[in-house]
């Protein structure tokens, strides 16, 4: 499938995450064996609900979580096993932008500040070449001049995620990392936002890992999907496909749960809202994580965990069943 | 429950070691030298000596420390050099008349700075506020010596509502001892209730503002239970905290007061001690008032997983 | 059908370091018994500040409410402040939006029911914790009994939410107004705390009004819906002519603003500019400055207009064809 393809941007393998709870014996194993790769020039989305560990991905990438097992590629670069700096040199590669554009930024700096820091820690200090970069990155985002000497309380939450991006774009890394990056946004702000993003990543010719719990938003950005449930990959697929024809029980669940802002006349029947919490993700149920769930669960799916695999093009899914589960997915 | 208890006991022992060692080098490292004061002030150098012998005093400060120690774990925390009574019986006559001082002012702090706490919280910034802070400001910045000096210049020597000195005990005179600790336990709590009135007042707007207080009064109930009932509780581990440093506060201050208004308790027994180099009655009182201060904590550390549920 | 709540040209002003501000300005809405109707806004709309102000739960020396809140006849807004907290909980309810910290830590949840119960009638613990008990179950909370004796921090969000909805509901208030109920929770959790409220209200013919910035959860809950803007009503109709034939150029904005998989990939619509500061609305239409089909006439202040059983604030409602939720064929 990938003979053709040329190398991956990111390859993420086998990655896992633990953390040791206070008075518990066994570490909560936020990301428990999650692989996926991100493409050149490709938006890759990654959705789940609270406790799947889709965070913890995107910080283990940025080496902002510890990296229990597992590899994190970046190109040929072996990310995971950085240190010093090293680490701090191809951290630049790799930009975050968070989800509340008003807790990233510290509130005494001026925008010209908060923008050309990380040019000056990288080692650019000529004030005339980093006034010019800093220019360019604010027009890029959408911001201008008049913004310069502001400060965060004087801008829109709109105004300040742009500042994140510009900031993030600044050393020009070749993966975007977005963690709810437009979660906090007002509808109308957030279209703005996810416009931004789109012109970037086209124009930039960068490659994007865009988390969220929002599927329409996902859906709306990304080319590919993963969606994450208690540490695993249930599925990877092509976001018109993930939508249109789900092939596993949960994003076919997450698909139903999503609330439509269509009338009713145009709203396609739906299967009935799944039940019950999710698991604790620190005693996750034995054989697959998401029969305690699932409608369709059998013993087999008690009994043996199902691993990740290809069941269409370009499409992988955790789920012993894929194959002959005809679940319903939104219109095209 | 049971855990957080013994984990709580496990740390009392080595806290107590290191409390006991550490007075025990600085009683000994004071300047002065025990075999004189044992000796008396007419001993000849031979004499001296001798005693310093007897005694073990040329011995090594650790090898001292661990001899008394073997003896304090058995009771025996030695023998006034004053008197020559044993230092316990000295502790056992005087400990309760404090403790009963303290009760007194700790009932004080409590009362009057939970009153004076909350009333500033529900009338937060406005003029009442103003002038309890006032207030709170001039209790917490009087010296306990100062105010019982003052009380009985008015109550008692002026106006003679009140007793000036002295200290009968609950179980000899109840009538009088009550009367007669009114004033001590006002010297020294008012300090403690100013403090308590500051951090209570901090906690309860806090919690008042808080989106759980919004549920219960959109859920209709009255101001008075939203106070009472769970303001407070939700501000009792700040409360308890402030409170447990008050009663430290109050074995230490205890010894001004008591001089104030001639009790004799344990504050005025570790002076005249001191004063005298009396070495193991003050090591004694020493370490009986450390020993209350660590199970002053350990009952306040206990009380928190009582009140509130979210810390184990 | 029955009226349980109408609110009459509403106006909060609230008190900021600026001076008085006008938070909300003529919010007139109906609710009728065992009616769900949505009132949609982004933040800064006024649509909380609505609810506390109905509620009675602003602070009274920072605001002044004006117009009328009529629940059954009662204006809310005129009675003592006394009045006012014992109907609240008992006739009218208010449920909010993060449920991690909307109940008392410190008390079991079974208490905290227990005491709303108390609060209103005179009943025997006995007799109050067992309709906790019944009401706990109804909200879909197994095992009820031992569940009333847990503690908050031992439930998760969903639970937490639905604790509060029992608490809202179990003295049977006519209205309930819930405040962004679903934003802070899980999209499969918030479809099953959207079914219960729909369920409920359903079954006890109580009047909801619900507050959010989503207008999928409108679309899927609500039978009528009001948008809000900068302290306005600026549109009120039915959901789905809402969203085919919206009539205010902002609710057509909100709508174009959503992703929808059939635009993948393609830019949104995003209206340009911001919401005005309290202290500086335009005089006249206060989307104006924002707005793509603005005349001079605009300038002025605008009124509710009546198109049919729609009320829109617009000048130019009954000429503007504004895209919608679903492509319009092309005649």
């Amino acid at each position: 499938m990938s003979e053709e393809r040329p190398d991956p941007l990111l390859a993420v393998s086998e990655l896992e995450v633990q953390f040791q709870l206070p008075g518990q014996r066994q570490p909560l194993r936020a990301v428990d064996g999650v692989s996926f790769e991100i493409r050149q020039q490709e938006v890759f989305g990654l959705i789940g609900e609270s406790g799947s560990g889709k965070s913890t991905v995107a910080r283990a990438v940025m080496r902002l979580a510890p990296i229990a097992g597992g590899s994190v590629r970046l190109g040929a670069t072996r990310l995971d096993q950085l240190r010093g700096r090293e680490l701090r040199r191809q951290r630049r590669r790799v930009q975050m932008v968070f989800q509340d554009p008003h807790e990233s930024l510290d509130p005494r700096m001026t925008v010209r500040q908060a923008v050309s820091e990380p040019l000056r820690v990288a080692g650019s200090a000529r004030r005339v070449g980093l006034d010019a970069s800093v220019l360019a990155l604010l027009d890029r985002v959408g911001l201008d001049r008049s913004h310069l000497e502001r400060r965060p309380h004087e801008l829109s939450g709109g105004q300040k995620q742009r500042v994140n991006i510009a900031r993030a774009l600044a050393l020009g890394p070749e993966l975007l990392v977005c963690d709810e990056a437009v979660s906090a946004l007002d509808v109308s702000v957030q279209a703005g936002i996810i416009n931004l993003l789109l012109g970037l990543q086209r124009d930039l010719a960068i490659s994007v890992l865009f988390i969220s719990h929002d599927l329409g938003v996902v859906a709306h950005l990304a080319d590919r999907i993963g969606v994450m449930y208690l540490g695993r990959l249930a599925e990877v697929a092509p976001a018109e496909s993930l939508s249109v024809r789900p092939r596993h029980p949960y994003t076919e669940a997450l698909l139903a749960a999503e609330p439509e802002s269509r009338p009713s006349t145009h709203r396609a029947p739906r299967p009935p809202v799944i039940k019950g919490d999710a698991p604790s993700a620190a005693q996750p149920p034995t054989g697959c994580r998401f029969r305690t769930r699932c409608p369709y669960a059998t013993d087999r799916c008690a009994a043996e965990e199902p691993g990740l695999r290809v069941v269409a093009p370009d499409t992988l899914v955790a789920c012993h069943y894929a194959e002959s589960l005809e679940l319903t997915g939104r219109r095209g | 429950m049971y855990r957080l208890v013994l984990s709580r006991l496990v740390t009392l022992v080595p806290t107590l070691l290191l409390a006991t060692f550490g007075v025990f080098l600085l009683v000994h490292l004071a300047p002065g030298d025990p075999a004189v004061a044992l000796a008396g002030e007419n001993a000849t150098q031979a004499q001296i000596d001798q005693v310093r012998e007897q005694e073990g005093f040329d011995r090594p400060l650790l090898v001292q420390y661990v001899d008394w120690l073997s003896h304090a774990v058995r009771g025996d925390l030695g023998d006034s050099y004053n008197t020559h009574t044993s230092v316990v019986t000295a502790i056992r006559q005087t400990l309760p008349i404090t403790l009963q001082l303290v009760a007194g002012a700790l009932l004080v702090a409590v009362v009057v700075g939970i009153a004076a706490g909350v009333a500033s919280a529900r009338r937060a910034h406005t003029a009442a506020d103003s002038v309890l802070a006032s207030a709170a400001s001039a209790g917490a910045a009087m010296p306990s010596f100062w105010l019982g000096l003052v009380l009985v210049s008015i109550f008692a020597l002026q106006l003679g509502w009140l007793p000036a000195t002295g200290y009968a005990g609950i179980t000899t005179d109840p009538g009088l001892a009550l009367r007669q600790l009114v004033l001590p336990s006002i010297a020294l709590g008012v300090a403690g209730a100013a403090e308590i009135a500051r951090q209570l007042r901090g906690a309860m707007i806090e919690t008042l503002a808080s989106d759980h207080v919004r549920t219960l009064r959109a859920k209709g109930l009255a101001e008075r239970p939203i106070v009472w009932r769970h303001a407070l509780k939700g501000s009792a581990v700040p409360l308890l905290t402030i409170v447990g440093l008050q009663v430290s506060r109050f074995l230490g201050a205890t010894v001004v007061v008591e001089a104030v208004f001639g009790i004799s308790g344990i504050g005025t027994l570790v002076v005249s001690a001191a004063q005298n180099r009396d070495y193991p009655v003050v090591e004694g009182v020493v370490v009986v008032m450390a020993v209350l201060v660590i199970l002053t904590n350990f009952v306040v550390d206990v009380s928190y997983r009582l009140v509130d549920p979210r810390i184990r | 059908m029955e009226t349980a709540l109408e609110l009459r040209h509403l106006a909060v002003h609230l008190q900021t370091l600026e001076g008085e501000v006008q938070a909300v300005r003529d919010v007139s809405l109906t609710v009728a018994k065992g009616e769900i109707v949505g009132l949609v806004g982004e933040s800064g709309s006024g649509k909380s500040v609505t609810a506390l102000a109905v509620m009675g739960l602003l602070a009274p020396g920072l605001s002044r409410t004006t117009g009328s809140a009529l629940l059954h006849g009662r204006d809310l807004v005129a009675l003592p402040p006394a009045e006012l907290g014992s109907l609240r909980g008992k006739d009218i309810s208010m449920i909010f939006q993060e449920p991690m910290t909307a109940l008392d830590p410190v008390f079991r949840i079974g208490d905290q029911i227990v005491e709303t119960i108390r609060a209103h009638e005179v009943v025997s613990r006995r007799a109050a914790l067992a309709r906790t008990h019944e009401v706990l179950a109804d909200v879909g909370i197994p095992d009820a009994v031992s569940r009333a004796r847990a503690y908050p921090h031992q439930l998760s969000g969903g639970m937490r939410q639905r604790v509060m909805i029992a608490m809202a509901l179990v003295s049977e208030p006519s209205v309930l107004i819930a405040d962004e109920p679903t934003t802070a929770l899980d999209v499969t959790v918030q479809a099953q705390i959207l079914g219960l409220l729909t369920e409920l209200s359903r079954d006890h013919g109580t009047a909801v009004v619900l507050i959010t910035h989503d207008l999928g959860v409108i679309a899927e809950t609500c039978s009528r819906v009001h948008t809000m803007y900068a302290g306005e009503i600026v549109e009120a109709s039915g959901v789905d002519e809402a969203l085919l034939d919206p009539k205010h150029p902002y609710t057509s904005g909100l709508i174009q603003a959503i992703p929808r998989s059939e635009l993948r990939r393609q830019e949104l619509y995003s209206i340009p500019g911001r919401v005005p500061p309290l202290s500086a609305m335009p005089a006249g239409c206060r989307f104006e400055p924002r707005c793509a089909h603005a005349r001079p006439d605009c300038r002025a202040p605008q009124e509710e207009r009546l198109l049919g059983d729609r009320r829109v604030r617009c000048c130019r409602a009954d000429e503007l064809v504004l895209p919608g939720a679903v492509p319009r064929s092309v005649p």
